[in-house]
């Protein structure tokens, strides 16, 4: 049987997430107390880059987890766990379990989408393209 | 990347939003190269050159703290360092390397008692079982299948029923 894969890369994944989709999402999923720490962390940040004598000047992000933090993977699995709504379970690759199909395998970033016919895997990207869209994110296709 | 398939020429060419996405015959995920034939023979391959780097590290490690002719310390070293980067998702590409027998083949394992020999100063000939029992080290297909065991326990858990 076949496997048809398709190993998906999102277009700078951290630097793009939309922070007001990220704080609702967070809504539904966790308590009020931590997503106003959390949100805390996120006003009033600017940032400076210095290369040399030269600077940037201060930025002030309006999109995108924080980058070298400790707490960005978890707020980026959290903000893309929703991916299993947007896909079909029957669409998916068989496994040696009856029971189970797989759909899709993530890590973080790394996404990739499984089923067994070319057909099924058009779908899933076609799904998987909405999601991208709801989501605010893009796929790197170069 | 569609695998098991010889015949690419049947492939569809799939599309994102109206964009042609490009069919390859490997690719590495997680760190881990996936390759169209669905062997994991290249992954293993991959893998040893990692092991290979890592002893090279141990060795230099070993060499700027001037602990190469404490072979205790040189062990633990191994142990840290190279052992965890030859077991990088064993549980996965090892499976075909599982028993004692189909892991001597391995570059992994002529790697691991490579290493070892030259620690102790022994002849490339000398008995493997010796040298394992000497440096206290298990095969390193042990490793790999204990690992393999703990991935498997860790589904089994995760799906509770028994897989058919």
């Amino acid at each position: 049987m076949k496997v048809f894969t398709a190993f998906l890369d999102l277009l700078a994944a951290y630097d793009s997430i939309p922070r007001e989709k990220l704080w609702r999402h967070l809504q539904k999923k966790s308590p009020q107390y931590l997503r106003d720490i959390i949100q805390t962390i996120y006003t009033g940040c600017l940032y400076l880059l210095i290369d040399g004598d030269k600077n940037s000047g201060e930025v002030a992000p309006n999109k995108g987890l924080k980058q070298g933090c400790p707490l960005s993977p978890l707020l980026y699995s959290l903000y893309t766990n929703d991916i299993g709504r947007f896909l079909t379970v029957q669409r998916g690759a068989a496994t040696a379990l009856d029971s189970v199909q797989v759909p899709h395998c993530d890590y973080a970033d790394d996404i990739a989408l499984t089923s067994n016919t070319a057909e099924c895997l058009q779908f899933q990207l076609n799904k998987f393209h909405n999601y991208t869209r709801f989501k605010g994110l893009k796929l790197n296709t170069a | 990347m569609v695998f098991f398939s010889k015949d690419t020429s049947a492939i569809p060419t799939f599309t994102f939003d109206g964009t042609p996405l490009e069919l390859v015959t490997h690719f590495k995920y997680l760190g881990f190269t996936l390759t169209r034939d669905g062997s994991m023979h290249t992954a293993a391959e991959k893998m040893a050159d990692n092991l290979r780097l890592a002893i090279a590290r141990v060795y230099r490690t070993g060499s700027s703290k001037g602990i190469t002719h404490r072979k205790h310390a040189m062990l633990w070293l191994f142990q840290v360092f190279a052992l965890t980067a030859g077991l990088y998702g064993c549980q996965v590409w090892a499976t075909f390397s599982l028993t004692y027998d189909s892991s001597v083949t391995t570059r992994a394992h002529v790697l691991h008692l490579g290493f070892l020999k030259k620690l102790l100063g022994v002849k490339k000939g000398t008995d493997t079982h010796c040298v394992l029992r000497k440096t206290g080290q298990m095969p390193i297909f042990f490793y790999w299948f204990r690992c393999t065991i703990r991935f498997w326990n860790s589904l089994f858990t995760l799906f509770k029923q028994p897989p058919s």
